[in-house]
C-alpha cells in the first residue's frame, strides 16, 4: 500500500515538474524561440559553408585535377590547351567550352577544391538547389546557370575544333621532336622499366582495377605496359571484379576496344610532359554518356608516356572514370 | 504479459502462465488470430527504412524480426574503387549522425597502414570534433527516444542543442552532417578563429540544458514506467549478439574502446565509463540505455573541457605524407573506434596501389539491431517501439 | 428542486423568428430542428478552428517554435487555409475498404459530438434542450463517438487502424466507469441531473463552486480531468492514434474532408469536455463574482457565455499543456490507472461526499461558517 501511494506521489510530482518546465518555456516563448522565418530572414551561413561551386574561370588551367579528385565523377570539363577555341571561355592558357557539375550527383565533399593548383574552384554559399527536373541539376559553372540544351549544342559542336587544334599541335610537336625522339625514348624506357620493376604485380592490378567497367581506354595505367613500347593494354573487363583485373598480366595484348567506341585510332603521341589527350570528335550522339568530356586522369600527365596513345578517342578517360563507379 | 505463451501454436495457450497456478480451464472457444504486422519500411518509429515483421496476438508481440537492407548502397565496394581519400566522404554516410567518428575510424585504419605520424594539433582537433559530434548524436538518441514514448517536446529541446553542435561543426568544416573533415594524416582544414570560445559557451549551455531534458523526460514518472524493466538485456545476451556501445554498457559491462584500447589521444583525458545505473528498473533495460546516453553527454563535455585546456594554440593540421594521392605499402590494418553507437571497425587491405584492395566495415548498429528479437519477443507492441528506439540504430550504417 | 425548462431555446427561437410561425404547421418541427441544429454545428466548427490554432501555437511556444505565421497576422488564418485545402483534396477510399462503413464512420463520430452540444448550457436560457436527465444523457451520448471510430478502424481494412480502434474501444469502455463515478458525485452534491440546475446550484461567490463544496471534491475534479483526457484520447492517453506505434491509428487511411471531420469532431469533443469540467466543478457560466453574475440583459448574457468559454478554453489549454509535456502511457498502464487508481479514489471520494452531504447539507464550506453571508 505504501509503495502504491508513494508511486502515485512520485509520478504526480514528476508530472508537475515537467509541466513547470514546459510552462516556463511557454511564458518565456519570446526569448527562447529559435525559429528563423526562412524565406523572410536567413540564417548566417559560415564562410566555410560547402554550397554549390563557383569557378574563377580566368584562373583555370584545364588540368583536370578537380574532376579526377571527385569521388562521384560529376565534374564535366571540356576545352583545349592547344589554342583558342572560338566562342569559348578563356582560362589561364586554356579555352574552356564546358565546365559543368551535376548536382544530382555531387555530394558537396570539397575534394575537388583541394587539389586545384590555381585555387580557382570554390564551394560557395548557395545551398538552395531546387529543381523539378533532373537535367536542371546540371550547372554550368562558366555562366553560373543551368547547363541547358544550347550549352550542350555548343559543347558538342566545338569538339571538332578542339580535336583539330590538338592534332595541329601534335603534328608540329611531332615534327619538332623527331630529332630528339630517339634519345628521349631511351631515357623514358629506362625509367619506366624501373618503375615496372618496383611496382610489379600491383601495378598490373591497378591497370585492371582502375576501370573494372571501363568502356574506353584509359591512358593512365597503361603507362607501365608501355615500357615495352607496346600500345597500352587495357584489360577490358566489363564488370569484372577487381581480383580478376589484378590477375591480368601486365603485358596484356592490346585488345580491340570495346563496342562503345569502335573508332580507335592509334595516334603518334610522342608528347612532352603533361600532354593532354586531345579529344577526338565523337559522332554527335544523343546519349549524354557518350558526350562526356575528356577528363584525363592525372597519371597521364606523367612524363615518359611516349608510348603510343592508341586511345585518343573522343571520350578517352573521362567516361571511363565515370563508368568505373557505376 | 506472459512471455511463456506458446509462440508457435496458432491458438493461444494460457495453461502455463505464471499467475494461474490452479487447474485452468481451456478458455471458451474464442477464435483468436495472429496478426502479421509489417512495421516499416515506412513507419514513424523505425528510425529510417527498417522493416520489422511482427507476429502479434492482439497487443502482444509473439515474434519479431528486423529486416534490413533497404538502404544498401555498396559502401565497401565504393570505397574500394576510389582512392583512399575519396572513400572518406562515403564513410560520412554510414552513421550519418556521427560522421566525424566514422571519418576518424576510417582514417585511423589508413594511417595504421601508412604508419604515418599525426601532428599533435590535428589529434586534438580530432578529439574535439568527435566528442562534439558524439554529443550531437546522443542528443538525437535521447530526443527520438522521447518521441518514441510519445513525448514530443523534449525532442525539440534536444534538437535545439544539436543545432548548436551542427552550427559549430559547420563553421569548422562547412557541412552540417557529412563532414568529410578528418582525413588520413590529420584534418582537412585548420580550426576557424574564435571557434573554441563558441565551443566552451556551448558546453556550458549543454550542461544546463541536459538537466532540463532529464527533468522533463528522463525522470518523468510515465517515462520511467514506460521504459524501466522493458527489454532487459543481460550482459550474456549482449555479448552473444555482439552488441557494443551504450547498449552494452547499460548492462553493466565496462567496455569503452576509448579507455580499453585508447586510440588517437584519448589516453590523455580523464573520463568515466558510464554504465547502467539501475536507479530505476533493472540494469540493461531501456531506461538504463537511455540514462547511459545522457551520462555520456556529460562525459563528452568533460573531455571537451580538457581538450580546450590542453590544446596547443596552433600547429600543423595535416601530415605532409598524406596531403596528396598516396600509396600505402602492402598490408592490412584493422582499427576500431568507440562511436556513439558502439564499436565501429574498419579493416583495410592494401595492395600497394592508391586504391584500397579491400575495405570492410564493422558497423555497430548492425549488431545492435540483431538483438531486437531477443529483447522484444513476448512484449507488447508499444514496448517493441520503445526497445527499438532504445537501441538507437542508424540505418545508414546497418545497410551500408 | 427547481422546475426544468425543457427546450427553452427552441421556444425562444420561435419568438425570435416569427416567420417560422407562418409556415405550415407540419414544417415547424423540421425548421426548428434545422435552426437549432445550426448552433452546435457552428459552435463545433468555430471551436475546431480556434482550438486547432491554439493547439498549434501552444505546442509551438512550448517547443521553442513560432508555429504558423504565414496566413493572416500571426498565422491566424492558417487553420482556415488548411480546412480549405483539405476540402479540395482528392477523396481517397482504399480499394479493399468497406465502403459504406468507411464513409459513415466520420459522420458517426461527428454526430456523437454534435449530440453532446445539445445538453451544454451556455447560459441559463441558451441551451438547446435542458433535459431533466442532462448528465445521464451526456454520459450516454459520449460513447457514440467511439462507434464511429470503431467503424473507421474496421472499414479501413488496415491493421494499424484496426489496432487503433480496438484500443479506443477498450479505453472508452474502461474510462466510462471513473467518469460515471465523478458524475454521480456531482449529482449527489447538486441534487439534480439537469445541467442548468447544476450550474444554478453553484451561483454566488466562487466558494460556492462544487470543487469547494467539500474537502474531497478536488480529488473528483482531478479524476474527472484525467478520465476525460482518456475518453478524448488525448495525450498521454492517445493510444488509439499513437503515431509512434500505430502510424496514425484509426484514421490512418483517411484523408481530405473525411479526415478533417474526424479532426473537428475531436476538437469539438475536447471543448465539450472542457466545458463540462467548468460546468460540473467551476460554476459553469457564472463568473463566481456575484455582482457580475446578476447583470441582466444582453451584457449579462455576454458575460456569462464569455465566462463559460473562458473556463472551457482554460481547460482546453490544460489539455494541450499536458499533451505537449508528457509521454504516452502503455495500454496496461492505462487500465491500471483506470481500475486501480481512478476508480478507488473516485469511489472513496464519492462516499465521503455522500456522507458530507448528509451531515452538512447545503453550501459546502460556507456552511462551516468560512464565508458567511456571501451566498446567493
Ligand atoms: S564537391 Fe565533391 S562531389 Fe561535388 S564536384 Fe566537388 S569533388 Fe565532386
Ligand atoms: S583543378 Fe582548378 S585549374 Fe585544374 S581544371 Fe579544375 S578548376 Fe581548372
Amino acid at each position: 500500500m505504501g509503495t502504491y501511494f508513494r508511486e502515485i506521489y512520485k509520478v504526480s510530482k514528476s508530472i508537475v515538474t515537467g509541466m513547470g518546465i514546459t510552462w516556463r518555456y511557454f511564458v518565456n516563448a519570446k526569448k527562447r524561440i529559435v525559429t528563423i522565418q526562412y524565406p523572410h530572414e536567413k540564417a548566417k551561413i559560415p564562410s566555410r559553408h560547402r554550397g554549390t561551386h563557383f569557378l574563377e574561370t580566368e584562373k583555370c588551367i584545364l588540368c583536370y585535377q578537380c574532376s579526377n579528385a571527385c569521388p562521384v565523377d560529376c565534374i564535366y570539363i571540356e576545352g583545349s590547351r592547344d589554342g583558342t577555341v572560338s566562342g569559348s571561355h578563356q582560362g589561364k592558357g586554356a579555352s574552356l567550352t564546358r565546365f559543368s557539375i551535376d548536382y544530382g550527383l555531387c555530394i558537396y565533399c570539397n575534394l575537388c577544391c583541394e587539389p586545384c593548383p590555381t585555387e580557382c574552384i570554390h564551394m560557395g554559399q548557395q545551398f538552395n538547389l531546387v529543381s523539378t527536373r533532373r537535367d536542371e541539376m546540371m550547372n554550368n559553372l562558366l555562366t553560373d546557370k543551368v547547363y541547358n540544351e544550347a550549352d550542350h549544342k555548343f559543347v558538342v559542336g566545338k569538339r571538332a575544333e578542339i580535336d583539330h587544334l590538338a592534332e595541329e599541335k601534335k603534328r608540329i610537336k611531332a615534327e619538332k621532336a623527331k630529332a630528339a625522339a630517339a634519345a628521349k625514348k631511351a631515357a623514358a624506357a629506362k625509367k619506366a622499366a624501373e618503375e615496372a620493376a618496383a611496382g610489379d604485380k600491383p601495378e598490373a592490378k591497378e591497370a585492371g582495377a582502375a576501370k573494372p567497367a571501363a568502356k574506353a581506354e584509359k591512358p593512365a595505367a597503361p603507362a607501365k605496359p608501355a615500357a615495352e613500347a607496346k600500345p597500352a593494354a587495357k584489360p577490358k573487363t566489363d564488370s569484372a571484379p577487381k581480383a580478376e583485373g589484378a590477375a591480368k598480366p601486365a603485358p596484356a595484348k592490346p585488345k580491340a576496344d570495346p563496342a562503345p567506341k569502335p573508332d580507335v585510332k592509334a595516334e603518334e603521341g610522342a608528347k612532352p610532359a603533361a600532354p593532354k589527350a586531345p579529344p577526338a570528335k565523337p559522332a554527335p550522339e544523343e546519349k549524354k554518356e557518350a558526350d562526356k568530356p575528356v577528363t584525363e586522369s592525372k597519371e597521364s600527365a606523367k612524363p615518359g608516356d611516349d608510348k603510343k596513345k592508341e586511345d585518343d578517342k573522343g571520350s578517352s578517360s573521362g567516361p571511363s572514370e565515370e563508368e568505373k563507379k557505376s | 504479459m506472459s512471455p511463456s505463451r506458446d509462440v508457435k501454436g496458432s491458438k493461444t495457450k494460457m495453461a502455463d502462465t505464471a499467475n494461474m497456478n490452479t487447474n485452468v480451464h481451456e478458455p471458451p472457444d474464442v477464435r483468436t488470430e495472429e496478426l502479421l504486422l509489417n512495421m516499416g519500411p515506412q513507419h514513424p518509429s523505425t528510425h529510417g527504412v527498417l522493416k520489422v515483421v511482427a507476429k502479434t496476438d492482439g497487443e502482444l508481440v509473439l515474434e519479431c524480426e528486423p529486416v534490413v537492407g533497404y538502404l544498401h548502397r555498396c559502401f565497401e565496394k565504393c570505397a574500394e574503387s576510389g582512392s583512399y581519400v575519396q572513400a572518406v566522404p562515403y564513410t560520412d554516410r554510414l552513421d550519418y549522425l556521427m560522421a566525424m567518428g566514422n571519418n576518424l575510424g576510417y582514417c585511423l585504419a589508413v594511417e595504421a597502414l601508412m604508419k604515418v605520424e599525426i601532428p599533435e594539433y590535428a589529434d586534438y582537433i580530432r578529439v574535439l570534433v568527435t566528442e562534439l559530434n558524439r554529443i550531437g548524436s546522443h542528443l538525437i538518441a535521447v530526443g527520438t527516444f522521447g518521441l518514441d514514448t510519445g513525448a514530443i517536446t523534449p525532442f525539440f529541446y534536444a534538437f535545439r542543442d544539436r543545432e548548436m553542435v551542427l552550427d559549430i561543426l559547420e563553421e569548422i568544416c562547412g557541412q552540417r552532417l557529412n563532414y568529410n573533415y578528418i582525413r588520413p594524416g590529420g584534418v582537412a582544414y585548420d580550426l576557424p578563429e574564435g571557434i573554441l570560445d563558441k565551443i566552451s559557451t556551448f558546453i556550458d549551455h549543454m550542461e544546463k540544458s541536459l538537466e532540463e531534458i532529464n527533468n522533463l523526460l528522463t525522470y518523468n514518472g510515465i517515462f520511467i514506467h514506460r521504459t524501466a524493466n522493458v527489454g532487459v538485456m543481460t550482459p550474456e545476451v549482449a555479448i552473444k549478439y555482439g552488441v557494443t556501445g551504450p547498449n552494452l554498457r547499460s548492462t553493466g559491462v565496462k567496455r569503452d574502446l576509448r579507455k580499453l584500447r585508447p586510440y588517437s589521444i584519448y589516453d590523455r583525458f580523464e573520463f568515466n565509463i558510464c554504465t547502467g545505473t539501475g536507479e530505476y528498473g533493472t540494469i540493461g533495460d531501456c531506461w538504463n540505455r537511455h540514462i547511459v546516453r545522457t551520462q555520456e553527454i556529460i562525459e563528452s563535455i568533460k573531455i571537451l573541457r580538457q581538450v580546450l585546456n590542453a590544446m596547443p594554440t596552433e600547429g600543423e593540421h595535416l601530415a605532409k605524407a598524406t596531403a596528396r594521392k598516396f600509396r600505402p605499402p602492402k598490408g592490412a590494418a584493422y582499427t576500431a573506434v568507440e562511436n556513439s553507437k558502439g564499436e565501429l571497425g574498419f579493416y583495410i587491405a592494401s595492395d600497394g596501389t592508391d586504391e584500397p584492395w579491400r575495405v570492410k566495415c564493422r558497423a555497430p548498429s548492425f549488431h545492435n539491431v540483431s538483438v531486437l528479437p531477443a529483447l522484444a519477443n513476448g512484449t507488447m507492441l508499444a514496448d517493441l517501439v520503445i526497445i527499438l528506439g532504445s537501441l538507437d540504430i542508424v540505418l545508414g550504417e546497418i545497410d551500408r | 428542486m427547481p422546475e426544468t425548462t425543457t427546450g427553452a431555446l427552441i421556444y425562444q427561437i420561435l419568438e425570435l423568428l416569427p416567420f417560422l410561425k407562418e409556415l405550415p404547421e407540419f414544417l415547424h418541427i423540421p425548421m426548428l430542428m434545422f435552426v437549432t441544429g445550426l448552433i452546435p454545428v457552428t459552435v463545433i466548427s468555430l471551436v475546431g478552428l480556434v482550438g486547432v490554432y491554439m493547439e498549434r501555437k501552444v505546442s509551438a511556444f512550448m517547443q521553442i517554435r513560432l508555429g504558423p505565421m504565414e496566413y493572416g497576422p500571426w498565422g491566424t488564418l492558417q487553420t482556415l487555409a488548411d480546412g480549405i485545402k483539405l476540402m479540395g483534396k482528392e477523396d481517397i477510399i482504399p480499394r479493399e475498404a468497406d465502403k459504406p462503413l468507411f464513409i459513415l464512420a466520420p459522420i458517426a463520430a461527428f454526430v456523437g459530438v454534435f449530440l453532446l452540444f445539445i445538453a451544454i448550457p451556455f447560459d441559463r436560457d441558451i441551451i438547446v434542450v435542458d433535459l431533466n436527465v442532462g448528465i445521464f444523457y451526456l454520459a450516454a451520448v459520449a460513447s457514440i463517438e467511439v462507434v464511429g471510430i470503431i467503424m473507421a478502424g474496421w472499414a479501413s481494412n488496415n491493421k494499424w487502424s484496426l489496432l487503433g480502434a480496438m484500443r479506443e474501444a477498450a479505453q472508452v469502455v474502461a474510462y466510462e466507469i471513473p467518469v460515471g463515478i465523478c458524475l454521480v458525485t456531482v449529482v449527489i452534491v447538486s441534487g439534480s441531473f439537469s445541467m442548468v440546475d447544476i450550474v444554478e446550484e453553484q451561483k454566488g461567490l466562487f466558494l460556492n463552486w462544487f470543487i469547494f463544496r467539500n474537502p474531497v471534491m478536488w480529488v473528483v475534479f482531478i479524476a474527472f480531468i484525467i478520465a476525460s483526457l482518456a475518453e478524448l484520447k488525448r495525450a498521454p492517453f492517445d493510444l488509439p492514434e499513437a503515431e509512434s506505434e500505430l502510424v496514425s491509428g484509426f484514421h490512418t487511411e483517411y484523408s481530405g474532408m473525411r479526415f478533417s471531420i474526424f479532426f473537428i469532431a475531436e476538437y469539438g469533443a475536447m471543448f465539450v469536455a472542457s466545458a463540462l469540467i467548468a460546468i460540473l466543478f467551476l460554476g459553469g457560466y457564472y463568473t463566481g463574482i456575484p455582482f457580475l453574475d446578476n447583470i441582466d440583459g444582453i451584457l449579462g448574457i455576454l458575460i456569462r457565455v464569455g465566462a463559460l468559454f473562458g473556463k472551457a478554453f482554460a481547460f482546453l489549454f490544460l489539455q494541450m499543456w499536458i499533451r505537449w509535456t508528457l509521454p504516452r502511457i502503455r495500454l496496461d498502464q492505462m487500465f491500471y490507472l483506470c481500475y486501480k487508481v481512478l476508480v478507488p479514489f473516485g469511489f472513496v471520494a464519492m462516499i465521503i461526499t455522500a456522507f458530507w452531504q448528509m451531515v452538512l447539507p447545503g453550501d459546502g464550506f460556507m456552511s462551516l461558517g468560512w464565508a458567511p453571508g456571501l451566498g446567493k
